[in-house]
């Protein structure tokens, strides 16, 4: 048993599957056990889009309260919002632009990396 | 020897997910390694031990039931498997534990590595 960095990605839109909101169920989830693990919270490619501002958030407000209680924010790629044609304006306040080249660190220096 | 858990999220019959996983499982398991699964979204569908398709020469609950024989700990989300009327697991083949997420943070906790399927 130890502590863990564990790094979700969230890769699909915040509609049409349920990933965007059973990942954070997930995450809140490997927070919350006995060891302390450390998650990272990184949007990608369309799962941008549940970062923005004006997303129904209903059916993740209990997750992102928990995930924010902790301390942790959404971190979006910004490349990934360059591609979508997405301003960092219309990110919402709890979210956190980061570089590919940031990502790519997180994911180096994780324990752990889950897709969702 | 090695630790290797999977999260599986992919039921039968639709996506690979599950075979993938098991067939990396299973192989790990042949070389000594200790292996871990926690079945998580539709992951749960894989131990209904009523399954039947005649496309497919061994069933996902079949393979899931060899790797429980060769020591695979397989746990199912809870919340999963009553969401989707599984009640709490009483059609699942034998060796399937039904339990929650702090499973899976233990498993986290365990692993030296992790895939997602």
């Amino acid at each position: 048993m130890a502590d863990k960095r564990v790094v979700f990605t969230f890769n699909r839109a915040p509609f049409g599957s349920v990933y965007y909101t059973e990942g954070l169920r997930a995450a809140v989830g490997v927070i919350s056990g006995i060891d302390e693990h450390q998650v990272d919270l990184i949007y990608l490619g369309e799962g941008v889009r549940f970062a923005l501002k004006g997303v129904d958030r209903s059916d993740t407000a209990m997750y992102l309260n928990t995930l924010a209680d902790y301390g942790y924010k959404l971190k979006v790629e910004r490349e990934s919002l360059t591609g979508l044609g997405i301003p960092e304006s219309e990110l919402a306040s709890d979210a956190e632009v980061i570089s590919r080249s940031q990502v790519l660190e997180l994911i180096k220096n994780a324990d752990l990396t889950i897709d969702m | 020897m090695s630790k290797i858990g999977f999260l599986l999220t992919g039921g039968p019959f639709q996506y690979q997910h599950w075979e993938t996983a098991f067939n990396i499982g299973e192989a790990a398991l042949d070389k000594g390694h200790e292996v871990q699964l926690f079945l998580y979204l539709d992951g749960v569908y894989n131990p209904i031990k009523h399954q039947t398709f005649p496309d497919l020469p061994v069933m996902p609950k079949d393979r899931l039931a060899t790797l429980v024989e060769k020591g695979a700990k397989v746990i199912a989300c809870g919340i999963c498997v009553n969401a989707r009327g599984l009640e709490k697991g009483k059609e699942y083949i034998e060796g399937i534990i039904v339990g929650g997420l702090p499973d899976f943070a233990e498993m986290v906790g365990e692993v030296d590595r992790l895939v997602a399927l």
